[in-house]
C-alpha cells in the first residue's frame, strides 16, 4: 500500500501540490487531472526526483522519503518518463542489459522480460524502432529485477489509439506477474478507465476526487474541472 | 565470467579484431617504411591516441568537456620521473603503472566539479585547472636525476636526465614499446566501453533522470570515467618521458588541451579510431604541413616566419567542418568501411567483401613499407579517399548502383592520387580537403531537404485526414 500523507511542494510562490493526501492500493490506479494539475510532480515526489516541502511518503509502513532516487529505484520503485528515455546510442538488447545490471538482475532475466513486453529482434539499434517499440523497450527496462512500485507517466503518448489500447492488457498482465502498485498518469481516459480500477484526479495541486472510476468520472467537481464552470449556471 | 563472455559475443568483438589487425599491420610496416625523423614523431602521436582516446571518451559518454587533460598528462610525466630516480630498481613498466595511479587521485580531485557542473561552466574549470599545471610547471620544472624531491640541480651541478631503459637505445625499440603499452591501454578503455560501465554512461549522457530511475549510480558511474581516463592518461604522461628520461613544461600548456579537444571532434570522439586519427593529427599534422608549405614560395613570402602558425587555421577549418557537417568526426565518415569490413568476417564468405578487407588492412601498410615513400602516400591517399566516398556517395546518391558508386569512389581517388604525384603533395591535400569537404557540405544539405520533404508529407496528411 502507497501511502501519501499532506504532501505539499513549493516551486518559488507557487503549490504544485497542496497537502495532498492519497492511498494507492495494489493493482492499477490512475492519476488524472488537467495540464499543470500536478500529476507529474506528484510521480517526481514518489520518485524521488523532487523533495517535498513537507508530508510523508511511506510504503507498507517504510519511509520512501529516506531514500534516494537511485536507492528508491534499486529498492524496486520504478517509474517511466513522458519523454522515454532509452538510449539511442546502445542496442535493444543493451538497453535492457543496463537496466539489469543496475537493478540486480541477470541477463537471462533480461531476455525473458523482452519475451514478456514481446520485442524481438534485440539487436537493433534504438533509433530504428518504432515508438510503440520505444515505449515496450522502456516498460521492459522498468520491470527488472525486484519491481514493487510501477509509477507510469503517459505511457502510451505518441500512439495511435489501437496500439495504445494493446497497451492496458500488458500493463494489467505485469501487475498481476509482479504483484505491483501501479500508478498511471495519462490523458487518454478511455485509456485510463480501460485499465485502472481507481482513479483520483487532481487540480491545481489538490486532489478533488479519488475512487472508481464510474463514480470519479460523474462527480461534478472533476467535470468541473476539466470544462470549466459557465458562469451562467 | 559470464559479463567477459557477453561481451565477448557482442557486436563489439569483431571490431577488436579488425582494429588489432590493421593496427598490427601498420605497427609492423611503418618503421620499415619511414625514417629516423618520422618514427620519432609518430611514435609520440601514438602517445597521445591515449590521451586522445580519453578526451574522446568524457565528451562521447558522458558529455564532460575536460580541457586539462593534457596537464594531467604533465602530472603522470612529472610523477613517473620522480619516481623513476626514487625507485631505479624497479622495472619502468610498473612505475609507469604506480605513475598512472596517483595521476588517477588526482584527476578524480580536480575531476569533482564535473559531478555537480556541466557544459560550459564545467570546460572552463578544466582549463583553469590546466592554466594552474602550466603555471606550476613552469615554475618548479620537471624533475631531473638528481636529489631532492623536485630533482633539481644544486648550484654548480648539471641536470641529470634519467636513465632511459634499454629498448628505448633504439628508435624501433621504442616504437614497438610504445604501441605495445598504447594497445594495453586503449584495450583497458575498450573494455570499459563495451561493458557494464560504457552502457552505464551512456544512459547518463542520453538523460540523467533515465539512468537514474534504472538504478545508475551518476556519481560512482562519473568518478569511474574519471579515474579510468586519468590513469590511461597519467600513463600516457610517463610514456611520454621514457624516451629521453625528461620533459619540458612547455609541452603541457594549457592551450594545447584546448586544441587535443580540438582534435579528438575532427578525428571522432565517439570511437577509438578516432582518437587514433585525433593523435596522428594532433602531433605528426604541424610537422607535416610546415614541411608541405616550407615548399610554396608564395606563401613563405606572404607569411615570413609566422607560416607556422598556418595549423591553427587548418584545425579551425576542420573543426568547423566536423561541427557543421560530420557530428561524428573522420571516423563517423569511415563507419561505412567498418561495416564492410565487419560483414567480411561473416561466414559464408563475401568474396567482394573480402577482398576490400584486403585492401583495406593490407594494401597500405605494405605499399608504404614496399615502394618508395613518396608514390605510396600518393597510393595510400587514393584508396582511403576511394573507400572513404563510398558511404557518403551512396546516401547522396542511392539510386545508383553499389557498383557504380565504388568506381566513382575509385575514379575520385586515382585523380586525388595522380594529382598528388604530378602536382605534389599540397596540391593532393587541397583536393582531397576540397573533395571531403564538398561531399560533407552536400550530405547536409540533402538531410535538410529530406527532413523538409517528411514535414510537408506529413502537413499534407493531417490536411487531407482533416
Amino acid at each position: 500500500m502507497l501511502n501519501c500523507k499532506d504532501v505539499v511542494v513549493k516551486f518559488g510562490g507557487v503549490r504544485g501540490l497542496d497537502g495532498v493526501s492519497l492511498t494507492f492500493e495494489r493493482g492499477i490506479s490512475g492519476l488524472v487531472g488537467p495540464n499543470g494539475a500536478g500529476k507529474t510532480t506528484m510521480l517526481n515526489v514518489l520518485s524521488g526526483f523532487v523533495s517535498p516541502s513537507s508530508g510523508r511518503v511511506e510504503f507498507d509502513g517504510l519511509d520512501l522519503l529516506s531514500m534516494n532516487p537511485t536507492g528508491r529505484a534499486r529498492w524496486g520503485l520504478r517509474r517511466t518518463f513522458q519523454q522515454e528515455q532509452s538510449v539511442d546510442s546502445l542496442t535493444v538488447w543493451e538497453n535492457l542489459l543496463v537496466a539489469a545490471e543496475n537493478l540486480g538482475s541477470r541477463p537471462a532475466d533480461a531476455r525473458q522480460i523482452a519475451d514478456l513486453v514481446g520485442l524481438t529482434e534485440l539487436d537493433r539499434p534504438v533509433p530504428l524502432l518504432s515508438m510503440l517499440e520505444r515505449r515496450l523497450l522502456e516498460l521492459g527496462r522498468t520491470i527488472m529485477g525486484r519491481p514493487r512500485i510501477l509509477l507510469l507517466d503517459e505511457p502510451v503518448a505518441g500512439l495511435p489509439e489501437a496500439e495504445s489500447l494493446m497497451f492496458a492488457p500488458l500493463i494489467e498482465r505485469i501487475c498481476e506477474e509482479f504483484s505491483l502498485t501501479v500508478v498511471l498518469v495519462d490523458h487518454d481516459m478511455d485509456f485510463v478507465t480501460r485499465a485502472c480500477s481507481n482513479i483520483a484526479v487532481l487540480d491545481f495541486g489538490r486532489l478533488i476526487a479519488y475512487g472508481d472510476c464510474v463514480s470519479v468520472l460523474s462527480d461534478p467537481a472533476v467535470e468541473a474541472a476539466y470544462l470549466g464552470v459557465s458562469n451562467e449556471s | 565470467m559470464k559479463g567477459l563472455k557477453v561481451m565477448w559475443e557482442s557486436r563489439a568483438k569483431s571490431g577488436l579484431t579488425i582494429g588489432l589487425l590493421a593496427g598490427g599491420l601498420w605497427a609492423l610496416a611503418i618503421p620499415m617504411a619511414v625514417d629516423d625523423y618520422w618514427l620519432r614523431l609518430l611514435t609520440t602521436s601514438v602517445i597521445y591516441v591515449v590521451v586522445a582516446a580519453g578526451v574522446g571518451l568524457l565528451f562521447s559518454r558522458l558529455g564532460i568537456v575536460s580541457l586539462n587533460q593534457i596537464a594531467l598528462m604533465g602530472v603522470g610525466g612529472w610523477i613517473f620521473l620522480r619516481l623513476s630516480y626514487w625507485l631505479d630498481a624497479v622495472p619502468s613498466m610498473l612505475i609507469m603503472c604506480l605513475a598512472g595511479l596517483a595521476t588517477m587521485g588526482i584527476g578524480v580531485l580536480i575531476g569533482l566539479p564535473s559531478l555537480r557542473l556541466s557544459g560550459l561552466s564545467l570546460a572552463v574549470v578544466t582549463l583553469m585547472f590546466a592554466a594552474f599545471a602550466e603555471i606550476v610547471f613552469t615554475s618548479i620544472g620537471f624533475p631531473t636525476g638528481n636529489n631532492g624531491w623536485r630533482g633539481e640541480p644544486a648550484p654548480g651541478e648539471t641536470s641529470v636526465p634519467i636513465p632511459s631503459p634499454a629498448f628505448a637505445e633504439s628508435n624501433t625499440g621504442l616504437w614497438f614499446y610504445v604501441v605495445i603499452t598504447t594497445t594495453v591501454m586503449l584495450l583497458l578503455l575498450w573494455v570499459f566501453l563495451t561493458g557494464r560501465w560504457g552502457r552505464a554512461w551512456a544512459a547518463i549522457k542520453q538523460s540523467e533522470p533515465g539512468a537514474v530511475s534504472i538504478g545508475i549510480h551518476v556519481t560512482s558511474s562519473k568518478v569511474t570515467a574519471l579515474a579510468v581516463v586519468s590513469f590511461t592518461t597519467g600513463v600516457s604522461g610517463a610514456l611520454l618521458a621514457v624516451p629521453t628520461g625528461s620533459l619540458v613544461s612547455q609541452s603541457f600548456s594549457a592551450i594545447s588541451s584546448v586544441i587535443l579537444f580540438a582534435v579528438v571532434l575532427i578525428g571522432g570522439a565517439f570511437s577509438l579510431v578516432g582518437a587514433v586519427l585525433a593523435g596522428l593529427l594532433f602531433v605528426a599534422l604541424p610537422p607535416a604541413l610546415e614541411a608541405l608549405v616550407a615548399r610554396i614560395p608564395v606563401v613563405l613570402e606572404l607569411l615570413g616566419p609566422t607560416f607556422t602558425n598556418l595549423i591553427y587555421v587548418a584545425f579551425g577549418i576542420g573543426l568547423i567542418q566536423s561541427l557543421i557537417a560530420s557530428p561524428r568526426g573522420i571516423a563517423g565518415d569511415l563507419a561505412g568501411v567498418g561495416v564492410r569490413l565487419r560483414r567480411a568476417q561473416r561466414w559464408p564468405l563475401d568474396p567482394s567483401d573480402a577482398v576490400f578487407a584486403f585492401i583495406v588492412l593490407v594494401v597500405p601498410p605494405l605499399s608504404l613499407a614496399l615502394l618508395d615513400l613518396s608514390l605510396a602516400v600518393y597510393v595510400v591517399a587514393a584508396i582511403w579517399i576511394s573507400l572513404w566516398l563510398v558511404h557518403p556517395l551512396r546516401t547522396l546518391w542511392p539510386s545508383r548502383s553499389p557498383r557504380g558508386i565504388a568506381l566513382i569512389g575509385i575514379a575520385v581517388g586515382l585523380l586525388i592520387g595522380a594529382l598528388g604525384f604530378l602536382a605534389g603533395p599540397w596540391v593532393c591535400l587541397l583536393a582531397a580537403l576540397l573533395v571531403v569537404v564538398s561531399v560533407n557540405f552536400l550530405r547536409k544539405r540533402l538531410a535538410r531537404r529530406l527532413v523538409k520533404m517528411d514535414e510537408e508529407l506529413a502537413s499534407e496528411g493531417i490536411h487531407a485526414q482533416l
